[in-house]
């Protein structure tokens, strides 16, 4: 598994036709996926005023600790034994280092919600389900085998993200 | 269970459930596939579920006084359910283990979430 974060216009067909070969052999899964966020969406937009909206630091605990489990878990898919030892672990893979480097910030997100010293908009930017579900959707890409994670690939999932994020702090202000 | 009352506390806790479930579904289809003993996850995952309940029980315990550890007994079953079910119908790319797992984490991370969100209730 490779990850590169080079970006280029040229490999956005690229990173969409990856997209669609994920979703044809996974389809229920796909489906449940995006069926899950539609929901969500609709929700939040019906409801986007309501006080369960805002993003607090109880958030980035259940981020925190939902990120550290996915990153352990994905710190496995890499391991070549069989029998999940720690010396068997192929650390230097792109997976292992995206599954080390969501525990790190895992546990920095634990730590933020108990000690409570960043800034409100830290908090929010943090917090956000837009960047949990970033997050989680780039880690079912690296359960994939063959699929190479570029940035043209990241910036296709974070362009509509960060938009909705956007779009629902605007309503929520207005 | 009251659905006026918890409409908003259910539409969160049942989308979590169902993200987590298919996340879950994929890693495991990923360790069925490269044939992963998955026996020695369960204890380690299960320690680190417990220490991070006990965490959170501390924290939402000064927030909330009268703060009320476990679900609805139907809203647990609902969505643990669910989760049984679209496992079980991956049955072929997960294994038995790969579904028993999968219904066992989802299930620690539904008790996560809903201690999250009855406190910002």
């Amino acid at each position: 598994m490779s990850i590169a974060l080079n970006f280029s216009p040229a490999e956005i067909p690229n990173a969409i036709a990856t997209f669609k070969a994920v979703i044809i052999d996974n389809p229920l899964p796909s489906i449940l996926l995006f069926g899950s966020y539609i929901l969500y969406y609709v929700y939040l937009f019906i409801n986007h005023k309501a006080a369960d909206s805002e993003i607090y630091e109880i958030d980035l605990l259940s981020a925190g600790i939902s990120s550290f489990m996915i990153g352990l878990l994905l710190l496995g898919v890499s391991e070549e034994s069989k029998t999940l030892s720690l010396s068997s672990f192929n650390f230097s893979s792109g997976t292992s280092v995206y599954a080390l480097m969501l525990m790190g910030y895992a546990l920095l997100l634990i730590l933020f919600a108990f000690v409570k010293i960043l800034p409100r908009v830290v908090v929010i930017l943090l917090g956000n389900s837009e960047l949990d579900f970033f997050i989680n959707f780039m880690a079912i890409m690296l359960t994939q085998q063959g699929v190479a994670i570029t940035g043209t690939l990241m910036v296709l999932v974070a362009v509509p993200l960060i938009i909705l994020l956007i779009i629902q702090r605007v309503r929520r202000a207005l | 269970m009251n659905f006026k009352k918890l409409k908003k506390y259910h539409v969160s806790v049942f989308t979590n459930n169902l993200l987590i479930t298919v996340v879950l579904i994929f890693l495991f289809k990923r360790y069925h596939q490269n044939d992963v003993h998955l026996l020695s996850l369960i204890t380690v995952f299960l320690a680190l579920f417990v220490a991070f309940f006990l965490i959170i029980n501390y924290m939402l315990k000064e927030v909330e006084k009268n703060f009320k550890l476990m679900p609805d007994i139907k809203f647990l079953a609902f969505n643990i359910g669910i989760t049984a079910v679209i496992s079980l119908m991956m049955i072929k790319e997960l294994g038995w283990y790969g579904v028993l797992f999968v219904v066992i984490f989802a299930a620690c991370f539904f008790q996560l979430e809903h201690m999250v969100r009855r406190v910002r209730q």
